[in-house]
C-alpha cells in the first residue's frame, strides 16, 4: 500500500486557512507539560492524519491522541489512541488517526508522567485538498493487466461456445468454431461497452469529487474605491456551495486582511475589514504604493473551520489624500524600509528598536526584539497575541497567518472547549500556547518547500504596531 | 488463440461415472463461500469500527475466496494440461494452448481480476478518499472478480453433476448457486434496507437481478426445487451471519461516532426470496421442461410476471413487519445494521423514499412496476438461455 503511495504524483489544490502550507503547527501546555504538535493532514477525506508530538521539557512518559468533530465532540470520539516512540528520541512520540468527514476536527492530545495527565486541543481542518493524477507506470501495468484479462475474457467466451457442451472427446464442428468466432465477437462489443460504462462511472466520481467534495474556498472579490479622498478596500466573498455557518471572530476581528504588493513583497498592510453584510466587507487602505497586491482574508466559522479566500487587486497611483485608520490594530509596512536578504538577520524598526532573527529550524521560527542599548523590548499584547507572523513564498504560492502558538485557530480551541463544557457540563479549559517568553519570540512552524520566502514579524512597543520583516531561503 | 484444430478429433474415452466429486471440489465451495462471509464481515467492520487496512480479517478472508480457488483451479490446469490423462484433456477446453476444464480456466480469470482490483481500490482510496460505499469502480471490478471465482466454481460443479449425475455433484453446485446468490445479495445491499421495500429501485434493482440466478438454477439443475434451495441457502447463510456477528464486543474506531456501538452490527435482515423462487421452481417445472427461442421469450414473460407478483407482496408487507417493534429482536435484528456514523432516529425503522419533498423520491408506481416488469423479463430470459447452456456444459 505504501509502495502505491510513494507513486502517487499530486498537488495541493488549496490549504485552507493557509495557502500551500497544510501541515499544522501547534506549541502548547497540556497540564503541566509543553508539547509540540505536528500534523500532516490528509489531502483526500476519509484519509490519515500524520501526528509527531513532542515533550518539549522531557518527563512525559507516554501520549494518546484521538480525533473529535467539531458536532460530536469528545462524545462521540473512539478511544484515544497510543502514540508510538519515535526510536532515538525518548521525547518524540508519533501516531496516526483517521478523519472521516470533511468539517473542523479537533485532535485531543494526552500527555501523561510524573506530574499526571495534561490535555491539549489542536484544531485541524479535515477537507480534501488534492486531487491526484494515475502516474504513467502505475496507470499502464493497470492497463495491460486489464488488457489482458479482456483478451483473456473473449477468448475464453469463444472456447465455451466452441467446446464446453461437447461430450468428452469431441471435437467441434465446423458449425460450431463460427458460432464461437460469433460469440467472441459479441463478447467484444459487450465487453467494450462495459468499459466504456465503467469510465463513464469513473468519470462521473471525478466530476463530483472536484464539484463537491474538493474543497474549494470562496471566491473572494476585492476593489478599491475612492470614499472622501480616502482609498476604500471593499471585499465581496461569494459562496457557491453554500457553507451557511456564520463567522466568529479570530482575535476579536471578523476578518484579518494580509494585503501584499506583488511581486517584490515591498508592502504589506494587516488589516481587520468591517463586516458590511454577510458577503460584504469594506476597510479604508493605508498609504501603499500603487501597484498590484494579493489580499488574503483569513476568516473562522462558527464549526471552527478556517479559510483564507484571496484575490487580487491593482492600487492606484497617490489616489489617496487623506488616512483615518478603520480599525485600531491596522498596521502596515512598505519599501521605505530597506529590503532585507537573506544573509541579514536584523530589521530595524522605528525608534531604535532593533528585530533580529535568532534561528530558523527544528520546526521553528525565533526572533527576539531589543532597544537601542541591546536590552529585550516590553512586548505588549497585539491582538491578545505576544507576536503575529505571515509567511510569503516569493513565487506566492505559500501564505501562513501564524502566531506563537502555531498556525491554528485561537477561536476554534476555544468553540471546542466551550462546546465541551456545554455537552458534558464538566469543566474543559485549554490554555492556549505556551507562557510567552519576554526575551525571544517563538513561532512553531516549518516551511513546507523549498524556495525563497518572506517573513512579516508584528509586535507592539509603546502601543505602536511594529513590523520587521526577513527573506529567508528555505532548502 | 488455441483453435479447434489443436483437440484430437477422435480421443478414445471410455466415459466412467464418478461416483464423488474429488476432494478439492469442496475445498473450492469453500473458497467460494468464503467471498460473500468476508465481503458480510467486511460491511459489518466498517459500520462497527470503521478503521480499515489491508489486512484485516475480513479482507484477508474475501480474498481467501478468491485465492483458494485460483490456486486449485491453476494447479488443476497444470495438472490437466502436462499430467491429465487422457479422459481429464478430453473433458477439458482448449485455452492458449493450455487444457483444463471450463470452470477453471474462468475462476482463474476471477481470480487475477481480483488482484487487479487490490491495487486498484488502494489507489482510490488514495484519490478519492477511503470509499464506504460498497458501489464503486474499483468494488465493482472486484465484485466481477468474485462472481468470475464462483461462476467457475459452480460450472466445475456443474460439470460434475453433467457428467456424473451423483447427488455430491448436484448438491456442491446449487450449494455453489446459493453462494452467487448471497453475493448478488450482498452487491445490492445499499438499495435492499427493509426502509426501501417501497421504493421502485428497490424492485427494479431485485428484478434485474434475482430471476437471472434463480432461473438459471432452475434450469441447470437437476434438483427438483433448485432455486427454492439456493434461496434457502442465501437465507440461511444471510441469518447465521445476523446471528453471529453480533455476539462478538466491538467499538468504533473513528470519529465521530454518533452511534455507540458495542457489538459486531449484523447485516438487514434477508429477502424471503424462498418465495417467489418457489414460483419460478413451480412455473419451470410446469413449463420449462422443454426449451425453444419463442418457448422460452413466452416462459420468460410468465417468470418475470410470477416473480413479481410473489415478490412484491411478500416484501411489501414484509418490510412492514420489520419495521415495527415486532421484529427488534436478536433473530430479526432490526435495525441493527445502522452504522456508528449515524444519527440514531426514527428514520431507522421508517420507510425511505415515499415523501414527496425528499430529494429521494422514489414510490413504487404503476408504470415503475412495469418497468420493474421488463427487467425481470430480460433477467429472466438471459437466465433460461444460460440454464439451458449449463444444463449441456460437459467439460
Amino acid at each position: 500500500m505504501r509502495i502505491w503511495l510513494a507513486l502517487l504524483l499530486f498537488w495541493p489544490l488549496a490549504a485552507v486557512a493557509h495557502i500551500g502550507s497544510p501541515n499544522i503547527y501547534y506549541e502548547g501546555n497540556a497540564g503541566p507539560y509543553a508539547l509540540q504538535v505536528i500534523i500532516r493532514p490528509p489531502d483526500v477525506i476519509p484519509g490519515r492524519a500524520e501526528i509527531s508530538v513532542r515533550a518539549l521539557d522531557g518527563n512525559v512518559q507516554s501520549i494518546s491522541v484521538l480525533p473529535a468533530r467539531w458536532d460530536a465532540g469528545t462524545k462521540g470520539a473512539p478511544s484515544a489512541d497510543p502514540a508510538k516512540h519515535v526510536r532515538g528520541d525518548t521525547n518524540l512520540f508519533s501516531a496516526e488517526l483517521w478523519l472521516m468527514n470533511s468539517g473542523a476536527y479537533s485532535i485531543l492530545v494526552h500527555a501523561e508522567g510524573a506530574a499526571g495527565r495534561g490535555t491539549t486541543v489542536v484544531p485541524i481542518n479535515s477537507v480534501a485538498t488534492s486531487r491526484r493524477v494515475m502516474p504513467r507506470g502505475f496507470g499502464a501495468m493497470l492497463g495491460t493487466w486489464a488488457g489482458v484479462l479482456v483478451l483473456a475474457l473473449v477468448c475464453l467466451v469463444g472456447s465455451a461456445v466452441r467446446e464446453s457442451v461437447l461430450p468428452p472427446g469431441e471435437a467441434p464442428t465446423r458449425k460450431r468454431v463460427w458460432l464461437s468466432r460469433l460469440a467472441m465477437a459479441v463478447g467484444i462489443v459487450v465487453v467494450t461497452a462495459a468499459l466504456w460504462g465503467g469510465g463513464y462511472w469513473w468519470y462521473l466520481v471525478d466530476r463530483d469529487y472536484r464539484n463537491n467534495r474538493l474543497y474549494r474556498a470562496d471566491d473572494l472579490k476585492a476593489t478599491v474605491t475612492t470614499n472622501a479622498a480616502q482609498l476604500v478596500l471593499k471585499l465581496r466573498r461569494t459562496n457557491e456551495r453554500g457553507s451557511g455557518r456564520s463567522l466568529v471572530p479570530e482575535h476579536g476581528k471578523l476578518m484579518h486582511a494580509f494585503v501584499v504588493r506583488q511581486p517584490a513583497l515591498d508592502a504589506f498592510a494587516h488589516l481587520h475589514p468591517l463586516r458590511i453584510d454577510d458577503q460584504n466587507f469594506e476597510t479604508t487602505l493605508p498609504p501603499l504604493p500603487a501597484g498590484n497586491y494579493k489580499v488574503y482574508a483569513d476568516i473562522t466559522h462558527s464549526s471552527g473551520l478556517t479559510h483564507t479566500l484571496v484575490a487580487d487587486v491593482a492600487l492606484p497611483e497617490n489616489a489617496a489624500t487623506e488616512f483615518t485608520r478603520a480599525d485600531e490594530d491596522d498596521s502596515w509596512v512598505s519599501s521605505s524600509l530597506p529590503v532585507p536578504s537573506d544573509a541579514q538577520k536584523t530589521c530595524a524598526l522605528p525608534n531604535d528598536f532593533t528585530m533580529h532573527q535568532i534561528a530558523i529550524g527544528n520546526a521553528r521560527m525565533q526572533f527576539k526584539v531589543v532597544d537601542s542599548d541591546g536590552k529585550p523590548a516590553t512586548l505588549e499584547p497585539y491582538m491578545t497575541m505576544q507576536a503575529h507572523a505571515v509567511v510569503h513564498s516569493h513565487d506566492a504560492t505559500v501564505f501562513t497567518h501564524l502566531h506563537p502558538f502555531g498556525t491554528v485557530s485561537m477561536t476554534s480551541q476555544q468553540l471546542f472547549a466551550k462546546r465541551e463544557r456545554e455537552r458534558s457540563n464538566k469543566p474543559f479549559e485549554v490554555v492556549c500556547g505556551l507562557p510567552a517568553r519576554p526575551d525571544v519570540i517563538i513561532f512553531p512552524y516549518e516551511f513546507p518547500r523549498p524556495g525563497a520566502y518572506r517573513v512579516w514579524v508584528q509586535v507592539k512597543i509603546n502601543g505602536q504596531v511594529v513590523t520587521g520583516f526577513f527573506d529567508h531561503v528555505a532548502s | 488463440m488455441q483453435t479447434a484444430t489443436a483437440i484430437p478429433s477422435a480421443i478414445p474415452v471410455q466415459t466412467t461415472r464418478t461416483t464423488t466429486a474429488p476432494w478439492y471440489f469442496k475445498l473450492l465451495v469453500f473458497g467460494a463461500a468464503c467471498i460473500p462471509v468476508g465481503a458480510l464481515w467486511d460491511i459489518s467492520w466498517h459500520t462497527t469500527i470503521g478503521r480499515d487496512t489491508f489486512w484485516t480479517p475480513a479482507h484477508i478472508v474475501t480474498y481467501m475466496g478468491g485465492l483458494i480457488p485460483g490456486l486449485f483451479c491453476g494447479w488443476l490446469a497444470l495438472k490437466t494440461h502436462f499430467w491429465g490423462s487422457t479422459e481429464e484433456r478430453a473433458a477439458a477446453i482448449s485455452f492458449w494452448g493450455f487444457r483444463a476444464p471450463l470452470g477453471a480456466w474462468i475462476a482463474i480469470w476471477g481470480c487475477f481480476t481480483m488482484l487487479l482490483a487490490a491495487p486498484f481500490d488502494d489507489w482510490w482510496h488514495n484519490t478519492y478518499g477511503l470509499d464506504v460505499e460498497i458501489l464503486s469502480p474499483p468494488h465493482a471490478v472486484l465484485a466481477l472478480g468474485m462472481f468470475h471465482v464462483a461462476l467457475g466454481v459452480l460450472l466445475l460443479m456443474l460439470s460434475l453433476q453433467n457428467r456424473s449425475g451423483t447427488s455430491d455433484g448436484q448438491l456442491l453446485f446449487i450449494l455453489t448457486g446459493g453462494i452467487m446468490l448471497l453475493m448478488a445479495a450482498v452487491f445490492l445491499t445499499e438499495k435492499s434496507f427493509p426502509n426501501q421495500h417501497r421504493t421502485a429501485e428497490f424492485y427494479k434493482a431485485s428484478a434485474m437481478t434475482y430471476p437471472l440466478y434463480l432461473v438459471t438454477l432452475a434450469r441447470a439443475s437437476k434438483l427438483r426445487w433448485a432455486a427454492t434451495t439456493a434461496s434457502a441457502i442465501y437465507m440461511g447463510g444471510l441469518m447465521v451471519m445476523i446471528w453471529i456477528l453480533p455476539l462478538f464486543s466491538a467499538e468504533p474506531k473513528l470519529a465521530p461516532i454518533y452511534n455507540p456501538i458495542d457489538r459486531m452490527a449484523p447485516p438487514a435482515f434477508p429477502l424471503l426470496l424462498v418465495v417467489p423462487a418457489f414460483a419460478i421452481d413451480l412455473t419451470v417445472r410446469l413449463l420449462g421442461r422443454k426449451s425453444g427461442w419463442l418457448r422460452d421469450t413466452l416462459l420468460a414473460v410468465i417468470i418475470a410476471l410470477a416473480f413479481l407478483a410473489v415478490f412484491v407482496p411478500t416484501q411489501w408487507w414484509f418490510s412492514k413487519f420489520m419495521l415495527s417493534p415486532a421484529a427488534d429482536n436478536w433473530f430479526f435484528a432490526a435495525g441493527d445494521w445502522a452504522p456508528y456514523s449515524s444519527r440514531p432516529g426514527p428514520w431507522i425503522m421508517e420507510y425511505w423514499g415515499l415523501d414527496p419533498e425528499s430529494r429521494r423520491f422514489d414510490p413504487l408506481t404503476w408504470k415503475q412496476l412495469f418497468r420493474a416488469a421488463c427487467y425481470a423479463f430480460i433477467s429472466a430470459r438471459i437466465g433460461l438461455a444460460f440454464g439451458a447452456w449449463m444444463s449441456r456444459v460437459k467439460r
